[in-house]
């Protein structure tokens, strides 16, 4: 089944990325039906594996401080900032819906 | 060796330095290296001499020129991935792996190219171009090519380096550095090793750290090391390996440094050669080399035996969908607010980072991330998600098995051919491209374990072919031995490589192509 234009449109909010053309699409097409081939296994009963390290316990250390001061070479890398903030355009407005939106999916 | 000329004093820390960046000079056009930190490997270089003089070197490393993927942060040193988004990025802080090499004495020339963010195995995708294969500049492809016309353009059929730590392996095949970092997620080490000609390590995952290194997938990610031998990958090793509280994902048993036995007797070790391994595709050269290196080791009294990994021809694709879900998830960092690329639009927070995305990756970095938020939506995350996270552990438990049934070490090809020339890899994309290549290494990756190229021998075309090795969880030592005794029966032979020199011949090439 081909993935509908709501989807994709959703895919493009969610990631922040755009498909740019139809090769894009035709991409991710591609991706699912090869990822497809997984259903061929049979996995009844076996538990999801996260890490390879599952059997060791995860530790922790002491809460106390042992690094920062940094502020000033993080800024560095930063093109905006004030004082020591990062900048960023006002935030709470949403990506333009498909219609309004300069995407290559407005095609479709 | 070269460490021992270090000691006695044959060559200087500051001289060998200056070979190596006059290398790299010369060879330029192959495109290894992305940035070259000259000044500072040169100062290095003159503090190693300084403690040599006192006759206190830090260690075997010390003085010894050394490559980084630009997938590691570097301090003070442009760090891109290859990608626009990091272009100009000056990393604050030294990844913990460049950190111990440093604190060792090495001297880092520079940082080498790759696919953009270590997406790829042809190192063909990075902003900076393709990485050209060393050895298509040798005497031994050359003299197998096909004459051509004259009107032809030799440049045109180089070969690949194969990838993504192309650029390393490519600066440790032509003699410009004696040993280089790469990153391993999908065979990123072991592939372009086996196409350069030089040794490829990919050490268990947890046992070296990843602090540092740009992530791609979390759960599979480790740093890689390449060297012209297996003894120096040894050295290497321990030096690097290790806990490190900054990385949590390394454990935190003791590391115990080792020297490499020289064996003569493999009777006490059983090789399994997984069935699986034998895949479509694969060249009847690569066949028959890994069928006289098991014979090899029958001959020397080892217990070869026939086994199979049942879910091996899975792998490729449940790499597939768990690394394009965690690269969704690690790329989202790139939004242009604290570092790397920010575009100029700034209507809203989101249609700049959009922006700002867009910009920035190119359209393999862009497709992974959309497949991968693709398979973790709620309506998919089930089916495929949690479902490759399965078959992740079937693949898992068919190792186990082998291993549990008195298995020392696996015997595999590492790739599918010799490398292809560029122009006819270019002809299909990334993503199919990836799923051929990373076939034979990509198990290990998704296993967790040890796994090492071995250069093993010339195709017909004169192009190196390796074999792997794969080991059990944290039996570095084991896989190392092995593979440094099956190194030592088939010497390999040295690249010759027919480079114009830019000082006029006044020193002979460095014979020893080893440090250790």
């Amino acid at each position: 089944q081909k993935v509908t234009v709501e989807v994709l449109d959703h895919l493009e909010h969610l990631a922040l990325v755009d498909f740019r053309d139809a090769e894009g699409v035709e991409r991710l097409q591609k991706a699912i039906q090869f990822a497809d081939q997984l259903h061929e296994v049979n996995t009844d009963g076996v538990e999801p594996m996260d890490s390879v390290l599952e059997d060791r316990c995860l530790y922790l250390r002491e809460d106390d401080v042992t690094e920062g001061n940094c502020t000033n070479e993080l800024l560095k890398n930063a093109r905006e900032k004030v004082e020591e903030y990062f900048v960023a355009p006002p935030g709470n407005i949403p990506l333009p819906k498909l219609e309004e939106r300069e995407t290559f999916l407005q095609g479709s | 060796q070269v460490s021992a000329a270090l000691k006695e004093g044959r060559v200087t820390p500051t001289e060998l330095c200056q070979r190596c960046l006059s290398l790299i000079k010369s060879t330029k056009f192959l495109n290894a290296y992305i940035t070259v930190a000259g000044e500072t490997a040169l100062k290095q270089a003159e503090e190693s001499e300084k403690r040599y003089r006192r006759g206190q070197p830090l260690g075997v490393l010390d003085g010894i020129p050394i490559a980084v993927k630009d997938n590691f942060n570097t301090a003070g040193i442009e760090t891109t991935c290859a990608s626009n988004m990091l272009k100009g990025y000056i990393s604050p802080y030294n990844a913990t792996v460049v950190q111990k090499l440093l604190d060792q004495g090495a001297v880092l020339l520079g940082k080498t190219n790759l696919d953009e963010f270590a997406m790829g195995s042809g190192s063909t995708d990075g902003v900076f171009g393709p990485v050209r294969n060393p050895w298509s500049y040798s005497r031994q492809y050359k003299e197998k090519s096909v004459p051509k016309s004259h009107s032809e353009d030799e440049e045109s059929d180089w070969v690949i380096t194969g990838g993504s730590s192309g650029g390393s392996a490519a600066a440790v095949s032509s003699f410009t550095c004696f040993a280089a970092l790469g990153s391993d997620t999908g065979g990123s080490t072991r592939n372009p090793a086996a196409h350069c000609g030089v040794v490829g390590l990919k050490p268990t995952y947890g046992l070296i750290s990843r602090h540092g290194l740009i992530p791609l997938v979390n759960s599979m990610d480790v740093p890689g090391i390449l060297t012209r031998c297996v003894d120096d990958a040894a050295v290497v090793l321990g030096s690097l390996a290790g806990h490190d509280p900054k990385d949590s994902t390394t454990i935190q048993d003791n590391f115990k440094t080792f020297e490499l036995p020289n064996l003569t007797d493999v009777s006490k070790f059983s090789i399994g050669i997984p069935k699986e391994y034998h895949a479509p595709g694969l060249s009847s050269e690569i066949l028959s080399l890994w069928s006289k290196a098991a014979d090899l080791f029958k001959n020397a009294g080892a217990k070869v035996i026939e086994v199979s990994l049942p879910h091996t021809r899975y792998s490729i694709v449940c790499y597939h969908v768990l690394c394009t879900a965690e690269v969704a998830s690690n790329m989202a960092r790139f939004d242009g607010l604290e570092y790397g690329h920010r575009s100029d639009m700034n209507k809203s927070t989101e249609s700049m980072y959009a922006a700002t995305r867009r910009e920035g990756f190119n359209d393999v970095v862009r497709g992974r991330i959309l497949s991968g938020n693709y398979f973790l939506l709620k309506q998919n995350y089930e089916n495929y998600f949690i479902k490759a996270q399965k078959v992740r552990r079937l693949i898992a438990n068919d190792f186990v098995k082998v291993f549990g049934s008195g298995v020392d070490i696996l015997l595999t090809p590492t790739t599918l051919s010799d490398a292809v020339p560029y122009v006819e890899f270019i002809k299909e994309d990334n993503r199919t491209r990836s799923a051929q290549d990373d076939i034979l290494t990509q198990a290990a990756n998704m296993a967790g374990l040890p796994a090492i190229n071995v250069p093993t021998g010339l195709s017909e075309r004169g192009l190196p072919v390796g074999l792997q090795f794969i080991g059990q969880s944290f039996q570095e030592k084991q896989l190392l031995t092995v593979a440094k005794w099956f190194e030592k029966q088939v010497k390999f032979p040295m690249i010759q490589l027919e480079v114009k020199r830019h000082d006029h011949g006044a020193f002979q090439h460095q014979k020893s192509a080893s440090f250790s």
